[in-house]
């Protein structure tokens, strides 16, 4: 199965591009379903049809679905969920801001994306497009299971110990309920599904990232910091998408400035995302909504040499790992567009190299060979930061 | 006493540029101002044209701007529990190299940054503190995290703390995990208690409100709705809407004039879901917002000054009666949850099926077309002048309908698969049940 995701900000139109990519997969013969996770429904606008939580056919081979973030975090920690309720209905009884305060918007999220490795075992669909969630960096959610392997090797198998040890002990004397091993095994049962995702989503070949964006200054700023993060990442970024662009007959009288300042926003986008596919779309007359003006729009965006949507527009790895012969050491390179050096710091601690990038820490799990060297320096520069492992 | 405003909604409405018009005013009235970001992603620097290094940077007279570092306000104000965490999480005792310096519990910079809000207002150096909040999802996971750290630190901290003085030895040789020693479980019982004042002090009215800026396109209105739910939820005072970036008409340009209309139904639907909040709209200035003067071009869109930093909601600001319909609220019930909203005047209540809809139906008042609707609502309505309400769940809002006005209530996640089991009128009120069942 081919994963399409696409990503941006909120209201820099995802949903009309998913939405018309999909519409353009399923009409060149590929089993397509389009999955929304976001809670606004907004896949039922632009179809104009009642879309739910299992898949509705809404053209020829094409289904749509609209994830309950609800049904879905119950389904991956209801267990969690239920500890938590009780402790807090036990101190301030039951009330809505209770039962809310047990909703995590960046978790919720994260259980939504699960449905896609469903999708991917049971196999039914050619290709998968998935309408990202405009709230925070979603995908950054998943840098959890790594930051967090720390913890599930380690704390929680004490944790569970100590709770079947002293458990009973610890609940006479707080009143907290002790936890049912029930929560423990939903939480080991959860890193290893979110590592099962984690290996799919980072397949170049199965799935690709791609970014939409306005071509104004904040949007496009956004946009490339998402970039430099799906790449720390090593998530498959092949094309970014430009949304609204005014045409001529728009940017008339009062809006000739606007006209300027998007050409810049484009130049700019030129060249931050030199190595990807940039598709472009100018501003419809209409809001992009029922499947004549999907096709319509599907037939801008998708021509020529770039009929196929479901293409790999761009195969790049985020990291190379080299041996340098002159003086045996190894080289990492990892692909980190726009930073500034102060962003970023470097560390290892065993076999893992520790990455800074503003306030953010990643753990790469390094080779053998990199693994048992200390680094010896670092650079950063033209967008790449080279890590030399000492000989 | 000093105030506190914040503003927040999505990333890209022009926030920043709301707030710095608001704390220009507000200098030039005379008054000690500070503009705070707390945004990780930080552009009051870019506003206003000048590098700021995160220092307190002045601007004008009265005028001073600070961007926020978490991971600075994490080191130096709470140094040992940035260093148990670090320990805990690292297999030698140490991250290595310079990345401990950089470390921040993921989801955690905000909370950070609002707590150092805290402390400049205690300073009361300033008369108004101004707040550039991150973009809404992030922002109000935060508000919701006092309350559950209460329910947990109030119940098990004092235990589990002698008990990790207890298992720490065991835990350091057989798991070989290092767990926090008293002084950072000090600075965790620290943390919570200044996050339950800064909480009190956030939802104060008489020193704190929050301001949402939106635009007026869909999928913004959408996150607009869901944060003013969720504010409301919690407790906070919502006292003013702004919609950005207001097409004004374009007789000689047929586009965007088409554009234009389109924006008209949905600064409706927000007029529909803050019936009880004065709405500001801001005209679409076609270039960004940068340097003293863009900004200045902006402050005049905003209303006077007694208005803009009075607290309390005025109600003379608010057009066509809106204020009648007061803010709702949720009580528990045996299966289920109770809306209950003050009306005004009401006689009866129908609730229709979610999948019908009346010409007089909700899409139509946000259309504008008011004439077929007031036809068909008299008609409706045509006994004794006594107005009928029509309560339809619609999607993730809750639809209230009574002549030509329409109220829209985005409905929290909890009841989103609730169904409406009846609806009343008591005391005044509409109370709806909504059954979980």
């Amino acid at each position: 199965m081919r994963i399409l995701i696409y990503t941006g900000k909120g209201g820099v139109g995802k949903t009309g591009i998913c939405s018309a990519t999909a519409v353009k997969a399923a009409s060149l013969g590929y089993k397509t379903i389009v999955m929304s996770t976001d809670q606004a429904h907004s896949l039922s606008d632009a179809f104009e049809m009642k879309i739910g939580a299992s898949p509705v056919p809404v053209a020829e081979r094409l289904d749509a679905i609209e994830i309950d973030p609800a049904v879905e975090s119950e389904r991956t920690w209801g267990n969690l969920k239920d500890y938590l309720r009780q402790i807090i209905e036990e101190k301030s009884g039951a009330s809505l801001a209770a039962e809310e305060a047990l909703i995590f918007p960046g978790l919720e999220e994260l259980s939504s994306l699960l449905r896609i490795l469903d999708f991917c075992q049971q196999n039914t669909y050619d290709v998968m497009i998935v309408d990202c969630a405009p709230t925070g960096e979603t995908l950054s959610l998943l840098r959890y299971p790594e930051q967090l392997r720390v913890f599930t090797d380690k704390v929680l198998p004490m944790v569970r110990s100590f709770n079947s040890a002293l458990g009973g002990l610890i609940s006479r004397a707080t009143t907290v309920p002790k936890p049912r091993d029930a929560v423990f095994e939903e939480m080991d049962r959860l890193v290893k599904r979110l590592n099962e995702l984690q290996l799919i989503l980072r397949d170049r070949n199965t799935t690709s990232l791609r970014i939409v964006m306005t071509p104004e200054s904040i949007v496009v700023t956004e946009a490339e910091r998402c970039y430099t993060w799906l790449n720390a990442f090593d998530f498959g970024v092949d094309a970014v998408y430009v949304n609204r662009i005014y045409p001529p007959e728009a940017t008339e009288g009062n809006f000739a400035g606007w006209a300027d300042m998007q050409e810049q926003s484009l130049r700019r986008i030129e060249k931050s995302f030199a190595d990807q596919a940039v598709f472009r779309l100018m501003l419809q007359d209409r809001e992009i909504r029922g499947l004549n003006t999907l096709e319509d729009v599907a037939g801008q965006l998708y021509s020529g040499e770039r009929e196929d949507p479901t293409a790999v527009f761009c195969h790049q790895e985020s990291y190379t790992v080299v041996r340098d012969p002159a003086d045996g050491s190894w080289v990492m390179t990892i692909r980190l567009p726009q930073l500034e050096r102060e962003d970023i710091s470097v560390g290892k601690e065993e076999g893992d190299l520790i990455l800074g990038i503003c306030n953010q820490t990643r753990r790469f799990h390094l080779n053998d060979q990199c693994g048992r060297r200390e680094i010896s320096g670092w650079e950063y520069g033209d967008g790449l930061l080279r890590i030399v492992f000492g000989a | 006493m000093s105030r506190i405003i914040i503003f927040t909604g999505k990333g890209g409405v022009g926030k920043t540029s709301v707030a710095a018009a608001h704390a220009l005013r507000s200098a030039r009235e005379g008054k000690r101002t500070l503009l705070v970001s707390a945004d990780m992603a930080h552009n009051l620097g870019d506003v206003f044209e000048v590098e700021t290094g995160g220092r307190q940077t002045r601007i004008e007279d009265n005028l001073t701007i600070l961007e926020l570092d978490p991971g600075r306000i994490m080191r130096e104000e709470f140094p040992d529990l940035n260093r148990a965490i670090v320990e805990m999480i690292s297999t030698k005792g140490k991250l290595a190299g310079d990345v401990s310096s950089q470390f921040m519990i993921p989801g955690f910079e905000n909370l950070f940054s609002l707590l150092k809000i805290r402390n400049l207002y205690d300073e009361g150096r300033f008369d108004r503190i101004f707040v550039d909040c991150a973009p809404s999802g992030e922002t109000l996971s935060l508000l919701k995290l006092p309350e559950l750290l209460t329910w947990y630190m109030e119940k098990f901290f004092p235990v589990g703390r002698a008990m990790t003085r207890v298992l720490s030895p065991v835990a350091k040789r057989r798991y070989k995990v290092k767990l926090p020693d008293s002084e950072a479980m000090d600075q965790v019982a620290l943390m919570h208690r200044k996050l339950v004042e800064l909480q009190e002090l956030l939802k104060d009215p008489a020193v704190s409100s929050v301001r949402l800026v939106g635009l007026p396109e869909k999928m913004v209105n959408e996150e607009t709705k869901r944060d003013y739910m969720y504010l409301n939820l919690y407790g906070y005072h919502v006292d003013r809407v702004f919609i950005n970036r207001v097409l004004a008409p374009q007789p000689d340009n047929p586009f965007m004039e088409n554009w234009r209309e389109i924006q008209a139904q949905y600064i409706r639907e927000m007029e529909s879901v803050f019936m009880n909040v004065p709405i500001t709209e801001i005209p679409w200035y076609p270039e960004e917002i940068r340097g003293i003067a863009a900004v200045e071009r902006l402050c005049d869109a905003l209303p006077p000054n007694e208005t803009l930093f009075g607290a309390g909601t005025d109600a003379a600001d608010i057009e066509g009666g809106r204020t009648l319909w007061g803010a709702e609220t949720y009580d528990v019930t045996e299966d289920g949850y109770c809306l209950k909203l003050g009306v005004p005047g009401v006689g009866k209540v129908t609730v229709l099926r979610e999948d019908e809809e009346t010409c007089a139906g909700e899409a139509a008042v946000l259309r504008g077309d008011e004439e077929t609707c007031a036809g068909e609502a008299a008609a409706e309505n045509g006994s004794g002048g006594e107005t009928v309400l029509t309560v339809r769940k619609n999607g993730l809002d809750l639809d209230i309908k009574a002549d030509n006005v329409l109220r829209r209530i985005p409905l929290p996640g909890t009841l989103q698969a609730a169904a409406i089991k009846g609806a009343y009128i008591e005391d005044g009120e509409l109370r709806i049940l909504f059954s979980n069942q």
